[in-house]
């Protein structure tokens, strides 16, 4: 009693302060406790962890002792049935990993069928459909890491997710199954640039390969500089499935009106690469724009073409030390390609350049 | 005259309460942007290898005589899980043995030096590369400041981004990767990344790494840390949400290196160049390009060295204080205006009010209630009352930013946490006044024209590795 009189003595006079004070403390209070049920429940997920692992580690340890995956699925199904809600998630963090390690597409291809006999890819599409965003990302996640294409349609309808996390993980999973029924779809996105960040939609879109191409193709004669931009390397990445690719990118770097969308299409045939080099991108490396200038030098490097090696040895000695050094790092390139080493080897030993020497110092040390 | 300093030290309580309503808002803004994170949702969707893309990257470090950290910094940077990557050390004219060190531990072959730079510096002595990793290259040139060092690094830097780092700064493994992520989520829109800096001091450090997460047994580390919370990543999260963050800290931070040569590098004018750089981001880019974006990557992490003694810490905040003021002038056309976005209307007000001004009123603050206190004694209560509420708005922002920390990121054990909170309640006694004093005293001396210099910050044991420390391999 005395100690409390002693505070309204304190106190007393403060008056508004006072109500402050313990607002504010109220406040601090509350904040704690938030942060300690945080800790708690960290506690509880780091318990949860370590029974899933111990449920399932050693069935899976079978697994890839027998490669068995009859027996995998058999084990692996009650051993999930009997999981509750809370476990579940970190089943699939558990699985998420698994898959990633495995260390052959036969180990791959055998986990993930057992996983679908076990009904664990029906568990994942379920919880796509689940009111937490964070769960429906995961579930995402493991469809896409697990592989099966029965989950297109499950992660498809995820693309209208109102959470942009969810959506990006859709797109992943399912550039992840590389199946060519999600192109339709995917490519609309791409197109439109919604559902996810055009990068995203479009590694997803070239994991598909040829399929993907129809796609491209129609990105580049959009009205969006980003769209054709992200369109030159998306048929860049398939150029080996789709027929036509550096002819189309070629004609880009000729005639589109937006100098970055010419670079990227100077950038992209360097990942094409091919035997002749299209005429456009032997223009390019003249053209007054630096920045073309430095993608296509560097993209002639991935082209077997002996015409390649007058024009980079002339830029060898451009006046942009960028360009300069792609161009001497072309001719190094272009000197371990079967038909135009002989061209390029004899421009390195005549030339004088400064950038010339320069790749040269980086050849020996790289070696 | 009572009732005019009462009437004053109303309007000072009235500034504290819109200070912590503001503040309070961003920090709720950021627990709700870190929810993600609390579920490993951001960390695991940016893996080195499942990135869409992967822009060249060159990490440019300047260093100014560093002889005891530089070989384990460039070998921390080079250990970095991103690719494909080039580290480019820049001796700014180092007085010591930086150079030296480098040469011995990388064996460096010279390259040649020719062709245009695009940014004057002082000149360029030479560019090396290393023979045992060839990512790395060593710029030395003559001493003309860090700003300067940097620049001379953009010149020389090929990468598509440049990811600029303190040479005494220690990069996570993963921090590269996690810092590329917002420039693939917005990829016509970002133009810089800033990384998330945490204070190393009281961690245990192996091989240039941060092994476990420790807080420094003195006040003045700890207090710091809670600092670096508040300021590092509570509030940097929601500012970066509504696209207003005005620092990318020079400690850590992920540029367009075109975007950077063409606004001509960073400033030689200003002691807060990092600051600098991102407001003219803003003031020169957004009217243009409503939507150019500066984010914040905070798990993109970066351990840094902080001052461990008061007088380190009074010329490094005298120091901040002046860059702040010198930004502020060189950028006061963004303050208000709507064109500049959320950086021009809230975070440009919010700067001058509570970091500028700040320290003003809190002396004002002091020297009211003590004056009153002298001509009234009676007035003892306002002296407690001020008191009790500065302590009560820290302890209220410091709780929040911890819990931001729980949330989101669990670096620390509950008893550094706990430890955390009491250092927070004591922070406005010992703490604060200083830092207020040291503030005011930048702006006397930015009044006056005169200004500080660089000063060193002595180096501590933290940030040296032990002599048993195994470094990662170089090569890969």
């Amino acid at each position: 009693m005395c100690g409390a009189r002693v505070f309204l003595v304190i106190v007393g006079p403060l008056g508004f302060t006072l109500w402050v004070l313990v607002g504010g403390s109220l406040v601090i209070l509350v904040l704690i406790a938030i942060g300690a049920s945080r800790r708690v429940e960290s506690v509880r997920a780091d318990r949860r962890r370590e029974d899933v692992q111990g449920e399932l580690g050693p069935v899976f340890s079978r697994f890839l002792e027998t490669q068995d995956s009859t027996r995998l699925a058999e084990e692996l199904r009650p051993a999930i049935l009997r999981m509750d809600a809370a476990h579940r998630p970190v089943a699939a963090l558990f699985t998420i990993d698994l898959m990633r390690e495995a260390s052959s597409p036969a180990e791959t291809e055998a986990l993930r069928r057992a996983l679908e006999e076990a009904g664990i890819v029906e568990l994942g599409e379920r919880g796509t459909r689940r009111l937490s965003p964070w769960r429906r990302a995961l579930a995402c996640e493991m469809l896409g890491k697990i592989g099966a294409p029965r989950s297109v349609p499950a992660l498809l309808e995820r693309l209208k997710d109102r959470r942009p996390e969810v959506r990006m993980a859709a797109v992943r999973a399912l550039g992840e199954i590389g199946s060519a029924e999600a192109v339709p779809a995917l490519g609309e996105a791409f197109l439109q640039r919604r559902v996810a960040p055009t990068d995203v939609i479009n590694d997803a879109l070239r994991r598909m390969g040829g399929e993907a191409g129809t796609v491209f193709e129609r990105g580049l004669v959009t009205t969006d500089p980003t769209i054709r931009c992200s369109s030159c390397f998306g048929l860049a990445a398939i150029a080996a499935q789709h027929p036509g690719a550096v002819r189309r990118l070629a004609e880009v770097i000729a005639l589109d009106s937006d100098v970055r969308v010419r670079v990227a299409a100077a950038a992209a045939l360097g990942i094409a690469g091919g035997d002749e080099v299209p005429d456009p991108l032997l223009a390019a490396t003249n053209d007054p724009e630096v920045s073309l200038r430095r993608a296509a030098v560097k993209s002639l490097g991935s082209f077997d073409d002996p015409r390649s090696g007058p024009a980079l040895d002339e830029r060898t000695e451009d006046e942009d030390r960028e360009t300069a050094i792609r161009a001497a790092e072309a001719l190094f390139a272009l000197a371990r390609q079967p038909r135009a080493a002989p061209e390029a080897r004899a421009r390195l030993d005549s030339s004088s350049a400064w950038a010339v020497q320069y790749a040269r110092i980086v050849e020996e040390v790289s070696a | 005259m009572i009732t005019l300093l009462q009437t004053i030290s109303i309007g000072i309580f009235a500034f504290f309460v819109l200070y912590a309503v503001a503040t309070g808002t961003l920090l709720a803004l950021s627990v709700r942007e870190i929810s993600w994170y609390s579920r490993g949702q951001g960390p695991r969707r940016a893996r080195s290898g499942e990135l869409a893309r992967h822009p060249s990257v060159s990490l440019v470090t300047p260093a100014y005589n560093e002889e005891l950290l530089i070989v384990q910094s460039a070998k921390t940077f080079l250990a970095s899980d991103y690719e494909p990557l080039e580290v480019l050390v820049v001796d700014d004219g180092s007085k010591d043995e930086t150079f030296a060190r480098l040469e011995a531990a990388f064996d460096l072959v010279q390259l040649p030096l020719r062709g245009s730079i695009v940014l004057p510096t002082a000149p360029i002595r030479s560019v090396s590369i290393s023979r045992t990793d060839p990512r790395l290259r060593v710029v030395s040139k003559d001493n003309g400041g860090r700003s300067d060092a940097i620049n001379a690094g953009l010149s020389i830097a090929r990468g598509e981004l440049v990811v600029i780092v303190d040479a005494d700064s220690i990069l996570e493994r993963e921090a590269i990767t996690r810092a590329v992520v917002p420039f693939e989520v917005h990829p016509d829109h970002c133009m810089a990344v800033g990384g998330g800096v945490r204070v190393a001091n009281g961690s245990k450090i192996v091989g240039g790494r941060v092994v476990s997460t420790g807080l420094s047994t003195r006040g003045i580390g700890a207090t710091q840390v809670l600092e670096y919370l508040r300021g590092f990543f509570a509030t940097r999260i929601a500012w970066s949400e509504v696209n207003g963050l005005l620092l990318v800290s020079g400690a850590f931070g992920v540029f367009q290196r075109d975007l950077l040569v063409a606004l001509g590098g960073f400033s030689k004018a200003t002691l807060g160049e990092d600051m600098e750089m991102t407001m003219r981001i803003h003031h020169l880019l957004r009217p243009q390009m409503k939507d150019a974006r500066v984010d914040f990557a905070p798990d993109a992490v970066c351990w840094t060295e902080v001052p461990s003694t008061m007088g380190g810490l009074r010329s490094q905040r005298i120091r901040w204080h002046t860059g702040l003021l010198d930004n502020l002038r060189m950028h006061k056309g963004m303050f208000g205006r709507p064109r500049f976005g959320a950086a021009g209307t809230f975070a440009m007000p919010y700067l001058v009010l509570f970091e500028a001004l700040e320290p003003l009123v809190e002396i004002l603050g002091f020297a009211i209630v003590i004056t009153l206190l002298i001509l009234h004694a009676e007035n003892w209560t306002y002296l407690v009352a001020f008191f009790l509420i500065a302590t009560l708005t820290g302890e209220v922002m410091s709780a929040a930013a911890l819990l931001v920390e729980e949330i989101g990121f669990r670096r620390y054990r509950a008893v550094d946490l706990l430890r955390l909170t009491a250092w927070g309640l004591v922070e406005s006694m010992w703490f604060r006044p200083p830092m207020a004093w040291w503030r005011l005293k930048a702006t006397l001396l930015a009044l006056i024209g005169r200004r500080p210099g660089w000063g060193t910050i002595p180096r501590g044991a933290t940030l040296e590795a032990p002599a048993q420390a195994v470094p990662p391999p170089l090569t890969r």
